[in-house]
């Protein structure tokens, strides 16, 4: 099963519900929002898709459809920003 | 003003003092209010307060404070990386490190590392590891700001190294303070015990809690005549948890600190009020530990002042060696000597 798993990054909470990222090979930190910041941080314990969707339901209350199309997206955003790896 | 001191004050338990929330913040202070916190190194913490509702500001006052919030992380998540690279540096010559300061703080002392910025990275190695550490690092392309005084300087009696790579400013340290009460502080003391924090994943070392508050205090006292308000937010949070009165009172005794506690508690009560443990609060200042602290609150170039001083606090044996690197650096002339001095002050 594919994994999602986050590259070495140094990271800080910015007000509303974003996050700054930095990763330990660049200079640029790249800021998440929206859901992305929940999805990078659920992957600091797990990594593959059935589990990442679970744990972001239990934070939400929308519909497994609404969460699994969410955290795709987000997903999708860390992976074209290098924050994420996906490995077969 | 009234609303840094409640700012600085959150998370510490302070229920007879004013809370941020119930400050009124008229059109003088919202507009003097960025460049106080930016000053005080407050942007952090007001950040957050904007956010829970516990700093009521102008819109255009907060929208400035997280976008200034926003810009400080950004630099601090750049430096927090170099101290990364640093640290595994030094760890492969298998140098001894503590991260001082900032990133440890902000990562072990602060409520969140979002509330504390900090603008260098800082590391504190034995004295005798000094050389190599510089060597290391230049040889990683760092490059230090001031040439050595004199061959064994550095390892004898500077405060610290100051280096620079990639636009980011590393601080070398050997002792926690310029002048007289840096060179009387035992810095191997700071080797015995040890905290961590971790970071990107990585576990660094760090001093442990109670060296971190006598740090504070040595920083917040003798760094600059007006510290910066989080400077002494470090001590009131590092106070109020977990750490060893008597281990800080027989370190105190062992380096002559007494003035040095006396104006760091002196600080924290004038600026943010009853936080301290009664039995920190035992450190008051003598008239002869103001005259001891006077070489560091001189106005303008405190140089020549604590180089005389530092001269004093020697034993006679090395005297002539200091005042051989201070008085005639290696590659001056008489013309340029004072101004090289002047500029290599904060190495002393």
């Amino acid at each position: 099963m594919t994994t999602y798993v986050r590259v070495p990054a140094v990271e800080r909470a910015l007000v509303g519900e974003r996050v700054l990222v930095l990763r330990l090979d660049q200079d640029t930190p790249i800021e998440l929002a929206g859901s992305a910041p929940t999805v990078w941080s659920v992957l600091e314990d797990v990594s593959e898709l059935p589990e990442i969707i679970q744990v972001v339901a239990s934070i939400y209350t929308d519909t497994p459809e609404v969460i699994a199309a969410g955290v795709e997206e987000a997903l999708r955003h860390l992976i074209d920003a290098n924050l994420v790896v996906e490995q077969p | 003003m009234t609303v840094l001191g409640a700012l600085a004050r959150m998370d510490v338990d302070s229920s007879e003092l004013p809370e941020l929330r119930d400050i009124e913040i008229n059109d003088a202070v919202d507009g003097a209010l960025l460049a106080l916190l930016i000053q005080h190194r407050l942007i952090g913490l007001a950040a957050r307060a904007i956010e829970t509702g516990e700093l009521n500001v102008s819109n255009e006052t907060a929208e400035a404070i997280v976008d200034r919030h926003d810009m400080d992380m950004a630099a601090t998540l750049r430096i927090e990386v170099m101290m990364l690279r640093v640290a595994e540096l030094l760890e492969t010559e298998s140098i001894r490190l503590r991260v001082l300061k900032g990133s440890a703080l902000a990562h072990t002392v602060a409520t969140t590392p979002s509330d504390r910025s900090f603008r260098d990275v800082d590391v504190l190695v034995r004295s005798s590891d000094i050389d190599q550490t510089v060597a290391v690092l230049e040889a990683a392309g760092a490059s230090r700001l001031q040439p050595e005084l004199r061959p064994g300087f550095d390892r004898r009696f500077a405060k610290s190294v100051t280096m620079r790579l990639a636009d980011v400013e590393i601080d070398v340290h050997r002792t926690l303070a310029p002048g007289p009460f840096g060179l009387t502080i035992f810095p191997d003391d700071l080797f015995l015990l040890a905290g961590t924090f971790a970071v990107a994943g990585r576990t660094l070392p760090t001093l442990d809690r109670t060296d971190h508050l006598l740090h504070a205090c040595y920083h917040a006292a003798l760094g600059s005549q007006t510290p910066a308000m989080t400077n002494l937010r470090d001590i009131a949070l590092l106070a109020a948890g977990d750490v060893d009165l008597d281990r800080i009172n027989d370190a105190v005794e062992r380096w002559e600190g007494q003035a040095v506690m006396g104006r760091a508690v002196e600080l924290v009560r004038e600026s943010l009020g009853d936080v301290l443990p009664p039995a920190l609060c035992l450190y008051t200042l003598s008239s002869e530990d103001r005259s001891s602290l006077a070489p560091y609150l001189r106005d303008g170039d405190r140089f020549p002042a604590l180089a005389g001083a530092s001269l004093r606090a020697l034993p006679a044996s090395s005297r002539a060696a200091y005042a051989l690197a201070v008085g005639l650096p290696v590659g001056t002339n008489p013309v340029d000597r004072v101004k090289v001095l002047s500029r290599r002050y904060k190495n002393l």
